[in-house]
């Protein structure tokens, strides 16, 4: 059976980039592709200029300390205390045993657990596990951090903290992230850049505000519409018979009153049917459906105006 | 009223100190063959790191022929074996060879048991950090599944204790020899109730002790 095929998927240096699909779309079986978990039976998987896909099982294994990897199930060692935990990769790379438990020390802060160290896994709650696999994770200092649904398991406070916990190292560190999960807020949260994967094969890509305002594919529209108060999700009626616009604006024209200072010289009413303005990582938005009423001429005006401030207008 | 009569303690405590000598030795000599049996089953097993469905068909089967024959069979069916082990198949030497025949098998099954219990994702993970499959074995599998391991541990020893009174029959040997020397063949049932109230003690004292140890191991 094929899980993933035809996929060709390049991520850049230094970014977060998000792969989505539904349960069974194959984005578990594309990660574990990237560090060979999983062979692929064809093509081949480069990280940095190395040729994974090549290399002998020996020198894989230390190529691979080079990609830290996070599980939605955390994946401790459940004997092993915290510290432990987090010095299992040092102690396979061979570290002298000092070094390590500076090292560890350093991890432990980076990721808040200080006072932990000596806990066992099962002593604490679920961020605080992720918090301890993403210290693992990140202990060889690797360049790449691959994410297997890492907030899946946890409640929507956790998650929050666990993403911006990851956008704080992606900044800090300057360590490439590709994660994969299920959950639109993810994406939207911390991704630069999204793929979304349906049956094996990727079936749209692009910056994830591009493809957050302007879904394509019904699965995209799907996920699109799983953050609630999303503006593509089925119109709104038509109230008074005046003319469905659809505007979108992005980064700081958001904060501007541009509606009002498009219709303030006319005779146009508007009125905002449905809508949504919030923030995608850290680039504010906005996309409104509104209704203008007024003659045709001035409606015109109007969209001329709005469209020569930088915003994007649909009629709907 | 029981009288005790023919109970000679001298006797007893010198069975007792060879019962106690035979178990260790075999319990011994079990773990170290029994281990390596039992990791070689787990790994060539399907969907495990060296997965080697012949290699894994064939042990499987010594495995279960060993743990289908009767301890009693047994003993006498590998005696040549025995004597070339120990010059002698009499005595407590010549009853540890069929004790470990005995129970490597059934203890190598056990641990193939508790290894398997290990989360697949931790093995994963370790993957993922470049461990390699002795690093696997090593630090993940037989360090996760330790309180299933000592749990192994204790069972196999509870039933050598077991053994050890049965090779009895060939003169092993023992309490169990003397239960039977005297305690059947001789009617002084006596000496069979007091070497039988020392073994109960014995399994009583091992499986409390290993019971003990996989509580103060356990981290789940």
């Amino acid at each position: 059976m094929e899980a993933v095929r035809g996929v060709s998927l390049t991520v850049q240096k230094g970014e977060i980039f998000g792969i989505i699909g539904h349960s069974g779309a194959g984005k578990s079986t594309l990660l574990r592709c990237v560090n060979l978990l999983e062979r692929p039976t064809s093509g081949t998987v480069t990280v940095g200029d190395v040729e994974l896909s090549g290399l002998p099982e020996r020198q894989l294994q230390r190529e691979r300390r080079r990609i830290g990897m996070i599980f939605q199930h955390f994946n401790l060692l459940s004997m092993s205390t915290v510290r432990e935990n987090i010095a299992f990769p040092l102690t396979l790379a061979k570290m002298p045993k000092a070094e390590v438990n500076k090292r560890v020390d350093e991890l432990l802060k980076l990721v808040s657990l200080e006072g932990h160290a000596e806990k066992y896994p099962a002593q604490l709650s679920g961020g605080q596990k992720q918090r301890v696999g993403i210290a693992r994770a990140l202990a060889n200092n690797p360049d790449v951090l691959l994410c297997d649904e890492a907030t899946s398991a946890l409640d929507p406070q956790t998650t929050g903290s666990i993403l911006s916990l990851l956008l704080d190292i992606n900044a800090k560190l300057g360590i490439t992230i590709l994660l994969i999960t299920h959950e639109m807020n993810v994406i939207r949260s911390i991704c630069d850049r999204v793929a979304v994967i349906d049956q094996g094969e990727i079936v749209e890509m692009g910056d994830v505000l591009h493809v957050f305002l302007k879904p394509e594919h019904p699965v995209t529209r799907d996920f699109v519409d799983q953050v609630a108060d999303s503006a593509s999700s089925g119109l709104p009626l038509r109230e008074r018979g005046g003319r469905l616009l659809r505007m979108t604006y992005i980064g700081d024209l958001t904060y501007e009153p541009i509606l009002y200072n498009a219709v303030k010289t006319t005779s146009v009413q508007f009125a905002i049917l449905q809508g949504t303005v919030s923030r995608m990582k850290k680039t504010p938005y906005g996309q409104l459906i509104v209704e203008l009423l007024g003659s045709d001429a001035e409606i015109d005006s109007v969209i001329a105006l709005l469209r020569r401030e930088g915003l994007e207008v649909d009629e709907v | 009223m029981m009288s005790f009569e023919n109970v000679r303690w001298p006797e007893i405590w010198d069975a007792t100190k060879d019962t106690l000598y035979m178990m260790a030795a075999s319990l011994l000599f079990t773990i170290i063959l029994g281990l390596m049996l039992g990791i070689i089953l787990f790994l060539t097993s399907r969907r495990q790191l060296l997965e080697q469905p012949v290699v894994y068909a064939v042990l499987s089967f010594i495995v279960n022929v060993l743990r289908s024959v009767p301890f009693v069979i047994l003993m006498i069916l590998i005696m040549p074996v025995t004597k070339m082990l120990t010059g002698t198949t009499l005595g407590v030497e010549g009853s540890i060879p069929p004790l470990v025949a005995a129970a490597t098998p059934f203890f190598a099954r056990l641990v193939e048991t508790s290894l398997r219990e290990v989360d697949r994702g931790v093995v994963e993970a370790a993957q993922a950090m470049g461990a390699s499959n002795w690093d696997i074995v090593r630090r993940v599998l037989l360090k996760e599944s330790s309180p299933g391991l000592l749990a192994a541990v204790t069972i196999t020893a509870v039933t050598l204790v077991s053994y050890t009174a049965m090779s009895g029959v060939i003169g092993g040997g023992g309490l169990g020899d003397l239960a039977l020397r005297y305690g059947y063949q001789r009617f002084q049932t006596d000496v069979m109730l007091v070497t039988v109230a020392l073994l109960i003690v014995l399994v009583q004292v091992l499986q409390t002790a290993g019971d003990a140890l996989v509580r103060r191991y356990s981290r789940k």
